[in-house]
C-alpha cells in the first residue's frame, strides 16, 4: 500500500532508474502507436507523476494462448517495465497463491482499490445453461465479471474471445460464449483483439492509460485506433504487387518467392484492421504476410466462421451449386406456365381460328 | 452478421438464384409461346443466311443514317465493351468466377481496368444526357430504362470507389459494390437489360424473315 | 473443403525474401520532410522528431537513408532501460537516435533535428536527486582518507 503513496517516478528513482528510461519506454510506446514523437517528453512526465496501477486479470473460457503471447513478448528490460507500472493483484495462471489464498487475493485488491483498478479479461463468457460451462471456484464466469466490473474502473477485454467470443462463440457455439462487451455495459470496455493479440497493443493502452489517465480513442468495434486505425492491406508492403496485379497462385511459386501480393491464396488483409504490418511480431522480427501466409482475419468479430482461410475475399459464400440447379428447374416450370397463359391470350386473339 | 458477411452469403445466393430462375422464365416463357407460322411461299431457299446478315447488318449504322447514329454506335460499343473487360477481366472478379466454375483465365492489369471502368462511367453518362436532352428519345424512355441505367452504372461507380479505397471502411464499401451488383442481377431478366438475350435473337428472326419474303434486312 | 484444398508445398531450399525493394518515393518524400524541419530549428523553431518505424521503409530503403546521411561529430550510448545508440549525421543538428531493447532488438527509431537529442540530456529530476546525493562525497571525508594516512 504504502509503495502506491509514491509516484512511478520516485519509486523507480529508488530503484536507480533514471528519468531517461521513462523517456525511452514513452519513445517506445509512442512510436507503436503513432502518437507524434514531439509529445515523448510530456507523456513520460505524466507517466512518472502516475501511481502504481492495480490490476486484476480474470481468465475465463481460454486457451492461455494471449497470456503466452504477452509474456513471451517482454525483454528482460524496456517492456518490462510496464510491470514496474502495474501492480498485478491477481492472475491465476501466472500468481503463486492458489486456492482459497488467490481468491482472497483478489477479493482484497477489489477492496482496496474499489473504483479504481483496472480489469484485463480474456476468454470468452458462456451464457447458456446459466453459464455453468466454466466456473471458477465454484462461481460461473458469468457472475465472476460481473462481480469484478462492479468495482473496475475500465475492462479491457484481451484477444478476440474476450472481445467478440472468438473460438469459443464459433458456430455452433456451443456454450453460447460471447464477449465481455455483451455483458457489461456501464463500464468503459477497449478490446485488443487477435488471436492471439498484439504485446504492444498491451503496453500502448496500460502506458497511455496512467499517462493520459483514459482509455485510447476506440473505433466502432471498441478497438483502439491507434493500432486498430488501418487495414492490414493498407500498411502491407507487399501492397504494390497488389495494385499491379500481381498475385501468388500457390504457396511456393515463382510469385510468391518474389513476394507477390496474396490475395488470390485467400489474404483477407483488405478487411482486417490490426498493427502486424508496421509492429510486426516477436520484437519486430517479422508478420504472417512476411512470412509468407495470407492475413486470417484473427482481429475481427467472427472470422473463424467467414468462409476458408484459403478462398480469395472477392469469391462469393455460395456452398453448393444445387441452388442454381433449383432456381434453373423453378425458371422452366414458371415459363411453361408462362407460355401456357399467353397461348390462351393468343387463342382468343385468334378467334378460335388455331394456327 | 456483418453487412459484408450478408453480401458475399445470403444476398448473392438470392440474386443468383432469381437471376438464374428470371432468365430461364423468360426464355422458355417466350420460346414456348405459339409461333405464327408464315403461310407465304419463301422466296428464297435458305433464309437463315438472311438470319445472319441481320446479325451482322445490325452491328454497324446502316449508311444513310450514319451521320445521325455514328455516336449512339460508338458509345453503344464502349458502354459494353466496357462491361465485358471489366467484368470479366478484372482478377478479383475473376476469382469470383473461378470459385464458381473451378477454373480462371488470365486477367488485365488493375489500372487499365480502372482506366476502361472510368471510360465507361463516361459513356454511360454521356448516353444518359442524350436520353434526357433529346425530345424524341425523352418521350420514348419510360423507369425502366432509366433503371436500367442506374443499375448498370452503380456497380462501376462503387466498384471504383472500392478498388480505390475511398469509402470509409473498405469491408462496408466492398459490400455495397457486391449488392449494387445483386440488385443488377436481380433485376437484369425483368427489364430491358433482357436485350442481352433477346438481341441475337431478335436480330436474326427479322433478318431471316425478311429473306424468306425476298427483301433485305 | 479438405486439408487437399490449400495448396501447400514445403521447399525448404527456397525462403522467401520479401522486404528487398527499394521504395524510392518514400525515401525522397523523407528527405523532404527532413529538409522542411532543418529549416524550422535553424530559424530558432522547437525540436522536431520523426519516428522511421511507422514509415513503410525496407531495410533497403534504411541502408540507403544511413549511407545518404552519413556519421558526424558525435556518436553516444546510451545505458538506460536497455542500450540506445545516437550519432550525429554529417549534417549537424540531425541526430540518429536508435532505441535498443536488452535483446540488441530495435524498438523505436528516430531522426532527431534540434542542438542536441532529449535522450542525451538529463533531467531535471535525476539533477535534483544528484544535487541530494552529492554531498555525500565531502560530508563523510574518511571517504578520501588513503590508506596510509588511515594506519600511521
Ligand atoms: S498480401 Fe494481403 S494485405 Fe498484403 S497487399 Fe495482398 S491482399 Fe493486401
Ligand atoms: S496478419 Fe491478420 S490474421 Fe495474422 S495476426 Fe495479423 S491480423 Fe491476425
Amino acid at each position: 500500500m504504502k509503495e502506491q503513496e509514491l509516484t512511478l517516478g520516485e519509486e523507480l528513482r529508488r530503484q536507480g532508474i533514471s528519468r531517461r528510461s521513462f523517456l525511452k519506454f514513452c519513445a517506445a510506446v509512442a512510436s507503436s502507436m503513432a502518437i507524434p514523437a514531439s509529445m515523448v517528453p510530456a507523456m513520460a512526465e505524466s507517466l512518472a507523476k502516475a501511481r502504481r496501477q492495480s490490476v486484476i486479470w480474470m481468465s475465463y473460457q481460454e486457451c492461455t494462448g494471449c497470456i503466452e503471447s504477452l509474456t513471451r513478448s517482454y525483454t528482460p528490460t524496456l517492456e518490462s517495465m510496464l510491470f514496474n507500472f502495474i501492480s498485478l493483484d491477481y492472475q491465476h495462471a501466472l500468481q503463486a497463491a492458489a486456492g482459497r489464498q488467490a481468491e482472497d487475493a483478489l477479493h482484497q485488491a477489489m477492496e482496496d482499490n474499489w473504483g479504481e483498478y483496472l480489469v484485463i479479461a480474456d476468454g470468452s463468457i458462456p451464457l447458456k445453461d446459466d453459464g455453468v460451462y466454466s466456473t471458477v471456484d465454484g462461481h460461473t464466469n458469468l457472475e465472476s465479471i460481473k462481480e469484478v466490473a462492479e468495482g473496475a474502473a475500465a475492462i479491457i477485454a484481451i484477444g478476440t474471445c474476450a472481445a467478440y467470443g472468438g473460438v469459443g462463440a464459433a458456430k455452433p457455439n456451443p456454450t453460447g460464449a460471447v464477449g465481455v462487451d455483451q455483458i457489461i455495459t456501464d463500464k468503459p470496455i477497449l478490446n485488443v483483439p487477435g488471436c492471439p493479440p498484439m504485446p504492444e497493443v498491451m503496453t500502448g493502452v496500460l502506458t497511455s492509460y496512467l499517462a493520459f489517465g483514459r482509455l485510447p480513442d476506440v473505433d466502432s468495434k471498441k478497438r483502439p485506433l491507434a493500432f486498430f486505425g488501418d487495414t492490414i492491406h493498407d500498411r502491407c508492403y507487399r501492397r504494390p504487387y497488389y495494385d499491379l496485379g500481381l498475385y501468388a497462385k500457390s504457396f511456393d511459386d515463382e510469385g510468391a518467392r518474389k513476394g507477390w501480393c496474396l490475395y488470390e491464396l485467400g489474404c483477407k488483409g483488405p478487411i482486417t484492421y490490426n498493427a502486424c504490418a508496421t509492429t510486426k511480431w516477436n520484437q519486430g522480427t517479422s508478420w504472417p504476410v512476411q512470412s509468407g501466409h495470407g492475413c486470417i482475419g484473427c482481429s475481427e468479430p467472427n472470422f473463424w466462421d467467414k468462409d476458408s482461410f484459403y478462398k480469395p475475399l472477392s469469391a462469393g459464400q455460395w456452398g453448393s451449386a444445387e441452388g442454381i440447379a433449383i432456381a434453373a428447374a423453378a425458371g422452366v416450370a414458371a415459363g411453361a406456365a408462362a407460355a401456357v397463359v399467353s397461348r390462351k391470350h393468343q387463342d382468343n386473339l385468334a378467334g378460335g381460328n388455331k394456327s | 452478421m456483418t453487412l459484408l458477411d450478408f453480401a458475399r452469403g445470403p444476398a448473392m445466393q438470392f440474386a443468383i438464384f432469381i437471376f438464374v430462375f428470371g432468365i430461364v422464365f423468360r426464355l422458355v416463357g417466350v420460346w414456348a409461346m405459339r409461333h405464327k407460322r408464315d403461310l407465304s411461299e419463301p422466296r428464297q431457299p435458305s433464309a437463315w443466311k438472311g438470319g445472319i446478315h441481320g446479325l451482322i447488318q445490325h452491328a454497324w449504322p446502316y449508311k444513310p443514317f450514319r451521320d445521325k447514329l455514328m455516336t449512339d454506335y460508338v458509345i453503344g460499343y464502349v458502354i459494353h465493351l466496357g462491361l465485358l473487360f471489366v467484368i470479366f477481366f478484372y482478377k478479383p472478379h475473376i476469382l469470383f468466377f473461378q470459385d464458381i466454375f473451378g477454373f480462371g483465365w488470365p486477367a488485365l492489369p488493375n489500372g487499365v481496368i480502372t482506366a476502361i471502368s472510368i471510360i465507361t462511367i463516361g459513356a454511360l453518362v454521356i448516353a444518359l444526357v442524350k436520353r434526357l436532352t433529346d425530345p424524341v428519345r425523352r418521350l420514348i424512355s419510360n423507369f425502366d430504362d432509366y433503371f436500367t441505367w442506374f443499375v448498370t452504372t452503380l456497380p462501376f461507380v462503387t466498384g471504383l470507389a472500392t478498388a480505390g479505397n475511398v469509402w470509409w471502411h473498405y469491408e462496408t464499401g466492398l459490400a455495397i459494390h457486391l449488392l449494387s451488383v445483386w440488385l443488377l442481377l436481380i433485376y437484369f431478366p425483368f427489364g430491358k437489360l433482357m436485350h442481352a438475350f433477346w438481341f441475337g435473337v431478335s436480330r436474326y428472326t427479322t433478318g431471316s424473315r425478311f429473306a424468306r419474303r425476298g427483301g433485305m434486312a | 473443403m479438405s486439408l487437399g484444398d490449400i495448396p501447400i508445398k514445403v521447399d525448404f531450399d527456397a525462403g522467401p525474401q520479401p522486404d528487398a525493394g527499394l521504395n524510392t518515393a518514400m525515401v525522397m518524400a523523407l528527405l523532404q520532410e527532413i529538409a522542411t524541419h532543418l529549416n524550422d530549428v535553424a530559424n530558432g523553431g522547437e525540436r522536431q522528431v520523426v519516428e522511421l518505424g511507422n514509415l513503410p521503409l525496407s531495410d533497403a530503403d534504411i541502408v540507403l537513408l544511413e549511407q545518404k546521411l552519413g556519421r558526424g561529430e558525435v556518436h553516444a550510448t546510451v545505458s538506460a532501460a536497455g542500450p540506445s545508440e545516437i550519432y550525429e549525421t554529417t549534417f549537424p543538428g540531425l541526430w540518429w537516435v536508435k532505441y535498443f531493447n536488452d535483446a540488441e532488438s530495435l524498438v523505436s527509431q528516430q531522426l532527431e533535428i534540434g542542438p542536441a537529442p532529449m535522450i542525451l540530456e538529463a533531467h531535471r529530476v535525476d539533477i535534483e536527486d544528484s544535487a541530494q546525493r552529492f554531498p555525500a562525497l565531502f560530508d563523510s571525508p574518511e571517504l578520501f582518507a588513503s590508506p596510509e594516512t588511515e594506519s600511521p
